[in-house]
């Protein structure tokens, strides 16, 4: 998996697709419009994509989306 | 031999909870916001001396009234419920004798929450075809908010009370024949919605407000739903229970007039709905002024899907029910 494909599925989950630009060193939950909804999006996006799990308390220790994709990558079979 | 659901009404306590109203007690979450990302307006509330059965014997009359049913023809009482007045005697016991039902009907209460409708329809099906029962009242009734903790905001957003009733015969010429069922358990999931205190295993335990990083979490006394735990599971078995659903009635996705499912909220329901790439205009939603009433979601749906012509003779609707257990269930309702 690479981090590029990551960020355009994590994009995808955001409200204002068009116009935001995601990188890796992103602080996710600085992006415009993210809530808790948001959230649930992308821990589906992840379970759907990767069959990895990711819980709220996993992702209340993340802070950019560098660290989410580290997280994924690691748990991934 | 077919069974068939004739007729369906429902009944919404007076007391309304307004967008505004919650607002006003939580305002980081603006009345707009709110009606936007749940498609609530506004969700009923029981009184505080009004119980499930008082909300089901309401619904049950008002099924009788509109359809001319003379409830002494009732042969069994099917009543889901996880409010129910008490721990015993069974709550369908109470509406035989409230509702002037022959004391020769059976009665029974089960304890489901959002796929409650669709196993009432399964189990009254089972009952026609094993010829046990010919005329069988499925009554669902729900009072979350007595068991949702005030500062729950999640909760109390989202989940409003109610109750529906419906008839399910042997034969008729109205409503609909009810079709091959697929059904699901996933015991796994109990703790991600559930009300731990209060059974047996912890009866009279004293239970202490949680707070977390986001504010108040939980109370264990009270209704505790993981919301990201709920929608994983439900964006994983949603699809699933759909297309079994379509293989076992041997139909595809496209010979669906309506899917009518489980209404849980908007942004729920939109997430699964692209997810199985459903037309927007084949897919029913219903929570503007209600909100999420458990078992009773699709049964209202379906009288006001029928009222709005959006069902009409000839219609082939699926429906799918799915929530705390967890449990699942999908049927096709053939108009």
């Amino acid at each position: 998996m690479n981090i590029d494909e990551f960020i355009t599925k994590f994009t995808l989950q955001l409200e204002d697709v068009e116009e935001t630009e995601v990188k890796p060193a992103t602080v996710f939950r600085e992006l415009p419009n993210w809530d808790s909804l948001t959230a649930m999006c992308v821990q589906t996006m992840i379970l759907d994509d990767y069959e990895v799990k990711l819980s709220d308390q996993e992702l209340r220790s993340m802070v950019t989306v560098q660290e989410m994709f580290d997280f994924v990558e690691s748990k991934k079979i | 031999m077919p069974a068939f659901l004739k007729a369906t009404s429902f009944h919404l306590p007076e007391n309304i909870l307004s967008n505004d109203q919650l607002n006003s007690e939580f305002p980081e979450w603006s009345a707009e916001k709110i009606s936007q990302k749940t498609g609530i307006y506004e969700r009923r509330i029981a009184a505080k001396d009004e119980y499930s059965s008082d909300l089901a014997i309401k619904a049950a009359i008002k099924l009788f009234e509109e359809n001319a049913i003379d409830p002494k023809l009732i042969d069994f009482v099917l009543l889901c419920t996880q409010s129910p007045d008490y721990f015993l005697p069974t709550t369908a016991c109470i509406l035989q004798q409230k509702l002037g039902i022959p004391t020769s009907a059976g009665a029974l209460d089960y304890n489901l929450g959002c796929s409650g409708f669709v196993y009432g329809l399964a189990l009254a099906k089972g009952l026609v075809v094993a010829g046990i029962a010919k005329n069988i009242l499925l009554i669902t009734a729900e009072t979350y908010s007595k068991f949702i903790n005030h500062q729950d905001k999640s909760n109390r957003t989202i989940f409003g009370d109610a109750a529906s009733a419906s008839l399910i015969v042997a034969d008729s010429e109205e409503g609909a024949e009810v079709g091959d069922f697929s059904l699901g358990t996933d015991g796994a999931g109990a703790e991600n919605l559930i009300v731990k205190n209060g059974g047996m295993r912890y009866r009279n335990v004293e239970a202490k407000d949680i707070y977390g990083d986001n504010g108040f979490e939980r109370n264990d006394s009270d209704l505790y739903m993981n919301g990201s735990e709920i929608f994983m599971f439900t964006s994983r078995a949603v699809p699933t229970l759909v297309n079994e659903t379509l293989l076992k009635n041997q139909l595809n996705l496209d010979d669906i007039d309506l899917f009518v499912f489980h209404q849980a909220n908007q942004f729920m329901l939109d997430h699964i709905r692209k997810k199985l790439q459903i037309p927007a205009d084949k897919f029913f939603i219903y929570l503007r002024d209600c909100g999420n009433t458990v078992s009773s979601t699709i049964p209202i749906a379906l009288y006001n899907a029928m009222a709005e012509k959006r069902i009409n003779k000839g219609s082939t609707v699926l429906l799918a029910g799915f929530g705390v257990g967890y449990s699942w269930g999908g049927v096709i309702l053939k108009y």
